[in-house]
C-alpha cells in the first residue's frame, strides 16, 4: 500500500507543480466544451439520434470529457517518456517496490483526475443548457464508465511510453495517431450520416466506442451495437493492461540486467 | 538496498526537499524519521538555499549534489553509487568521499562504480576492474598493485625536459611506464624496488641536468591499470 501511496503521491506533485497546470487542466477541457459545444452547438441546433433529440453541447459533452481523458493519459504517458530520457525512471526500477504499483499509482491519479475534470465539465453543461438533466442513477453510470473508460486509454498510452525510444517517435506518435483517433470518431458528430469509409474506420476506433458507451449512460441515446461497443472496450483495457505490465516488466529485466557487469 | 545511477535522474519539476521526500517515502520512510533524515542530508551537501528551488532550475553541479544526497537519506545495508563525484566541486566531492568512506566504515556495503581510479584507490577496500564487459582482476587494492611487482613510481621534475633527457631514459632498460609531460617539464616511471635503487637513478640525472624536484612513491592505481591492460593487449 505505501509503495502505491509513494507513486500516487508523486504524480500528484508532479503533475499539479503549479496553478498554471490546474488552469490547463480544468480551463483547457472548459475551453473546448465552449468553442465546440456552445459556439458550434448554436449553428448545429440540435441532435437527432433515433426518436430522442438532444443539444449539440449535451452531445458533445461525452466526447469532450473523452478527449480529457486522452489527454490526461497523455500526459501521463509524456513524463514516464521523460523520466525514461532523463533517467529517472531506471532509478525507479531499482526502488524496493512492486513493479504494478507505478502503474496503480498512475492510473489512481489518472482516474481521479479524470473524474473532476469529468464533474466540472457537466455542471458546466447543466450551467449553460439548463433544463436538460440526466437522472441521478444515468450520472452515476455515466461516471463509472467514464473510470473504466480512462483505464484504456492510461494502459495503451503507458505501453506506447515505454516502447518509444527517441522523442521524435514520441511526437509522431502524437500526431499520427491521436489526431486522426479523435477526428474520425463520434465524439464531433453522429457517425449516421457520414461516408461510408468514415463510418467504417470510425466502428473499429476505441475512442467511438467510449464516447458511445459514455454517451448512452448519460442521455440514453439509442445504440444498436452498444453490447459490442461494452466488449470491445473492455477486452481493449485488458489487452491494453496486459501490454503495459508486460512492457515494464521487460524494461526492468533490461534494465537490470545493462546494471549487472 | 539504495540503488544512485550516473547522471542527474531527479524530478526536475519538484522542487528539493519534495525530491528528497518523494525519495524516502519510496524508501519506506515516513513521518518524524524522513524529515531528520531529509535535514541531515540537506546539511551535509549544503542544499538549504535551494530547499525550494525546483531541480530543473538548478546547475548540473547540484543536480549532481541532490541525486547523491538521496543515497544518504535511507540507511540501507548496501548502497550501490555510480560516478557519485561526477560534476561536484572539490569541496563537495571530498566531503561526499569522506561520508561513503565513514558509512563503509559504519558496516554498509558500499558497491562503487567509477572511471576515477584515484577516488578507488582513496576509499575502496577491494576493486574489481572490467574492460569491455569482463573482469581484467579483482581484489583488495595491495594485492592487485602486487601484479605489477614490487615497484615504485619516480617523477622527476626539470626546468624543461629536453631530447638529451628523453634519449637517456630511454636508454635505461630497467625502466617501466616512462611518461614524459613536455608542458610541465616532468616525467615519471615505474621501477623494480627489489632490483634497482631509485635514488641511483635520481643521483644521475641531478649530475647531468637541472631536476628541479623529485617523488619517489608506490604506484598509483592508475598506474597500475595501465600496466595490466597493456599485459591484457600485449598477450592476445
Amino acid at each position: 500500500m505505501n509503495d502505491i501511496f509513494a507513486n500516487l503521491y508523486r504524480e500528484y506533485k508532479t503533475r499539479v507543480t503549479s496553478s498554471r497546470i490546474i488552469t490547463e487542466n480544468i480551463v483547457n477541457p472548459l475551453v473546448i466544451l465552449f468553442i465546440f459545444g456552445v459556439a458550434l452547438g448554436e449553428a448545429v441546433g440540435d441532435i437527432k439520434i433515433g426518436q430522442v433529440r438532444v443539444p449539440y453541447l449535451s452531445f458533445f459533452l461525452s466526447g469532450a470529457i473523452n478527449i480529457s481523458i486522452i489527454t490526461n493519459a497523455m500526459v501521463a504517458s509524456t513524463r514516464l517518456f521523460l523520466d525514461k530520457y532523463v533517467g529517472l525512471f531506471d532509478e525507479i526500477l531499482t526502488y524496493p517496490i512492486k513493479r504494478e504499483s507505478i502503474l496503480i499509482g498512475k492510473l489512481l491519479f489518472n482516474s481521479i483526475l479524470s473524474l473532476v475534470q469529468g464533474i466540472i465539465m457537466l455542471t458546466f453543461t447543466y450551467l449553460m443548457k439548463p433544463g436538460y438533466f440526466s437522472k441521478p442513477e444515468q450520472i452515476i453510470l455515466f461516471f463509472l464508465a467514464l473510470i473504466i473508460i480512462s483505464w484504456g486509454w492510461f494502459f495503451i498510452l503507458m505501453f506506447l511510453a515505454l516502447k518509444v525510444k527517441t522523442q521524435d517517435e514520441f511526437n509522431s506518435m502524437y500526431y499520427l495517431v491521436m489526431t486522426p483517433l479523435m477526428f474520425i470518431s463520434s465524439v464531433y458528430y453522429p457517425l449516421e450520416k457520414t461516408p461510408f469509409i468514415i463510418k467504417a474506420i470510425s466502428s473499429i476506433n476505441p475512442l467511438t466506442w467510449a464516447t458511445d458507451i459514455s454517451r448512452f449512460f448519460l442521455l440514453g441515446l439509442p445504440d444498436r451495437h452498444l453490447t459490442s461497443k461494452i466488449i470491445l472496450y473492455l477486452f481493449f483495457v485488458i489487452i491494453s493492461y496486459i501490454l503495459a505490465r508486460r512492457s515494464l516488466n521487460v524494461k526492468a529485466i533490461r534494465a537490470s540486467s545493462a546494471k549487472s557487469p | 538496498m539504495v540503488v544512485i545511477l550516473q547522471g542527474n535522474a531527479v524530478d526536475l519539476w519538484l522542487d528539493v526537499k519534495e525530491n528528497l521526500k518523494i525519495f524516502g517515502y519510496f524508501h519506506g520512510l515516513k513521518g518524524k524519521n524522513l524529515v531528520n533524515q531529509i535535514d541531515k542530508v540537506i546539511n551535509i551537501f549544503e542544499l538549504e538555499q535551494y530547499l525550494n528551488t525546483k531541480a530543473g532550475d538548478l546547475s548540473g553541479g547540484y543536480r549532481r549534489r541532490l541525486q547523491v544526497a538521496k543515497a544518504f537519506l535511507v540507511q540501507s545495508p548496501i548502497l550501490i553509487l555510480d560516478e557519485p563525484t561526477e560534476g561536484m566541486d572539490p569541496i563537495i566531492k571530498q566531503q561526499c568521499l569522506k561520508l561513503i568512506k565513514m558509512e563503509a566504515q559504519s558496516g554498509r556495503t558500499i558497491l562503487l562504480t567509477t572511471q576515477r581510479l584515484d577516488e578507488a584507490e582513496e576509499i575502496c577496500n577491494s576493486i574489481i576492474i572490467i574492460k569491455n564487459g569482463s573482469t581484467l582482476i579483482q581484489g583488495p587494492i595491495n594485492e592487485i598493485k602486487k601484479v605489477i611487482g614490487e615497484s615504485f613510481q619516480v617523477k622527476l621534475c626539470f626546468d624543461q625536459v629536453t631530447a638529451e633527457i628523453e634519449a637517456e631514459i630511454r636508454k635505461m632498460k630497467m625502466i617501466e611506464e616512462v611518461n614524459i609531460n613536455y608542458k610541465e617539464s616532468y616525467l615519471e616511471f615505474i621501477i623494480n624496488k627489489k632490483v634497482y635503487n631509485p635514488l641511483e637513478i635520481i643521483n644521475q640525472f641531478t649530475q647531468n641536468h637541472c631536476v628541479t624536484k623529485f617523488e619517489v612513491k608506490e604506484p598509483s592505481l592508475e598506474t597500475v591499470f595501465m600496466k595490466i591492460i597493456q599485459r591484457k593487449e600485449e598477450n592476445k
